[in-house]
């Protein structure tokens, strides 16, 4: 373990023991940042707020109403692997 | 089945093809914004960082309306091609797992910093960020084309007969595999050529529109310097493509000249136009007119101005004065490692270990050729050569073109005033379809000219294919069709708005 006391003699040691403190602090400030760096991008957003709504409405269609048409193959693993062996055999 | 099939191929094309109408975009418009922020970061210029604002917008609007349209194609892999993904899926979901994860870190993470973080990061963490978007989108590209790559030449796996599976043997050869490499080169380089006639033709609109002038002519420069670089990258990587495809897939390279009968020192048809009465089978003349350059077909296959480069005719029927040997005795091979295949299976459900394994030895024999064992008759192993033919001179065909369009822009924007030339800039504008088109039939080339195969040699798209209602493969093909369509309509529409309100002088962002 860093020596993480009062009793640190050698000055880096006293640096480390210092960062080691300050490390999560440092994180929880910078996630902090990331966080803001979004919320005030998307708040500010023009143009940004309309391609958001496109790729909602794609994501929406695709899911939502042609996911169901799609879905229609095999899907447990037996029953793509029967699948498979059931092609290859000619069957 | 063939109405399954046709449809299931139908509905992969069309999503593939309007996939691919924003890729390229992508691929090539991030490392233009990169450069031009690179002149912003370089020379402090606010005019340079208003150019790389406004290219990036549209980079933007461009990724957000393409995002997730290649997530169909990974649907279809499981829905339409069940079987394919069962037999192939360990090698194939590999690249696209790891360029699942690589666009979704990488991307995500620091596109966020590009469109976002202008005032909040300094300039040299945002123009890193800028970089780093370009190198994670073509990276993305880079794992889609390793498995494209594979498709057109399997190594590094081996079949294993209890699972049905091909497994990974060594990702190195998948990875590394000479055809996933020019593949890759040769599509991003396309892109990139796409891009800057993009960046070429809408700077072209404005100069036209008397417009934001300065931003135009840079625009210019830049796009015109990077866009002849593309192109004459292209001839290279192009080069290397049609090596492998003559050495891996020489029934492709016929196709791709409407090769019937192998030649010596073979020529390229420069222009023509093929006969649609030949067949394989009887001795029509394969051009009703060609103009060929002599032996340059040899010199591009083989790198060899008089190697024999096989026709249609010695790949099917064989020629064993050349050493070629014909389809059917591979058929008859595959056949055999399809009833060794069966015999396993059979002895190992009865539990018969020393027959499984006497069939396992034959199987191991004939194996290479199992794909060939579920093709009916030899003929079938003709591509569609006229939709391949002309698909590949309408790519090399604009491909001079370019080189011609970069080159005299980048002349004329450096020695005098392209704003006065007026017929040149509507060219340059009238221009950004034909990187799309070129894009399209190179794609074209590679899939439709490796039919029947799903897998080259090795899976044929018939065994491929699901056992699903064809009619609802029908319904979802009309429905991507439309939801594709309105999409691209979208984009366009977005697009020109956010130009026209840059040509006001208006903020866009």
């Amino acid at each position: 373990m860093l020596a993480i006391n009062s009793k640190a003699t050698d000055p880096s040691d006293a640096k480390i023991s210092k960062l080691f403190y300050k490390a999560p602090y440092m994180l929880l400030k910078q996630i902090k940042e990331a966080c803001s760096l979004y919320a005030d991008g998307f708040a500010s957003m023009t143009l940004g707020r309309t391609l958001w709504k496109v790729v909602a409405i794609k994501l929406f269609v695709l899911f939502a109403l042609i996911w169901p048409f799609l879905h229609t193959g095999p899907k447990t693993v037996e029953a793509k692997e029967a699948l498979a062996v059931s092609k290859l055999l000619d069957k | 089945m063939e109405t399954l099939i046709d449809w299931s191929r139908a509905q992969f094309a069309l999503t593939a093809m309007y996939h691919f109408l924003f890729v390229p975009l992508t691929l090539g418009l991030s490392f233009l914004v990169a450069f031009m922020e690179t002149l912003y970061v370089k020379t402090g210029d606010e005019k340079y960082k208003a150019m790389t604002k406004f290219w990036m917008t549209l980079f933007g609007i461009n990724f957000a309306i393409g995002v997730a349209t290649g997530l169909i194609m990974e649907f279809e892999f499981g829905t339409n091609w069940a079987a394919y993904s069962w037999i192939v899926g360990d090698i194939f979901g590999a690249p696209l797992a790891i360029e699942g994860i690589l666009a979704f870190f990488l991307e995500a993470t620091f596109f966020a910093v590009m469109f976002f973080g202008w005032d909040r990061v300094s300039k040299k963490f945002h123009l890193l960020s800028t970089w780093l978007v370009a190198i994670g989108s073509n990276l993305s590209a880079l794992w889609i084309l390793v498995a494209n790559g594979w498709m057109q030449y399997p190594v590094g796996m081996s079949f294993n007969p209890d699972t049905a599976r091909n497994e990974m043997v060594n990702f190195w050869d998948v990875i590394l595999s000479p055809v996933a490499v020019s593949k890759f080169l040769h599509t991003v380089s396309g892109g990139y050529i796409t891009s800057s006639l993009f960046v070429l033709g809408i700077s072209a609109w404005f100069l036209l529109k008397g417009k934001e002038v300065w931003m135009a002519k840079k625009s210019i420069i830049v796009a015109s310097i990077f866009g002849l670089l593309a192109s004459l990258f292209v001839v290279a990587t192009g080069d290397e493509a049609a090596y492998q495809v003559a050495g891996k897939q020489p029934m492709k390279l016929a196709a791709m000249e409407g090769l019937y009968k192998g030649e010596d020192g073979a020529g390229i048809v420069m222009i023509g136009v093929l006969n649609h009465a030949k067949t394989a089978e009887n001795n029509e003349e394969p051009y009703l007119f060609e103009v060929t350059a002599p032996k340059m077909l040899s010199l591009l296959g083989y790198h060899d101005l008089n190697a024999f480069v096989p026709g249609i005719k010695e790949l099917i029927y064989g020629d064993e004065s050349r050493g070629i040997e014909g389809v059917a005795a591979k058929i008859e091979r595959g056949k055999k490692a399809k009833e060794a295949l069966a015999w396993y299976k059979k002895a190992k459900a009865e539990k018969n270990e020393v027959a499984a394994q006497e069939a396992l030895k034959v199987f191991r024999i004939y194996e290479k050729e199992l794909g060939y064992g579920y093709v009916e008759k030899p003929t079938n192993l003709i591509p569609p050569v006229g939709l391949v033919f002309y698909s590949f001179h309408l790519m090399v065909g604009l491909g001079i073109w370019f080189i011609a369009l970069f080159s005299v822009t980048l002349i004329v924007s450096l020695k005098s005033d392209i704003t006065n030339n007026r017929a040149f800039l509507k060219v340059a504008l009238w221009s950004i379809p034909l990187g799309y088109i070129a894009n399209e039939a190179g794609w074209v080339v590679a899939e439709v000219g490796r039919q029947p195969w799903a897998i080259q040699g090795l899976l044929p798209v018939g065994v491929a294919v699901s056992n699903i209602d064809s009619s609802m493969v029908q319904v979802t093909f009309w429905l991507f069709l439309l939801l594709f369509t309105t999409l691209l309509i979208a984009e366009i529409r977005i697009m020109t708005t956010q130009i026209s309100l840059k040509a006001k002088g208006e903020s866009h962002v």
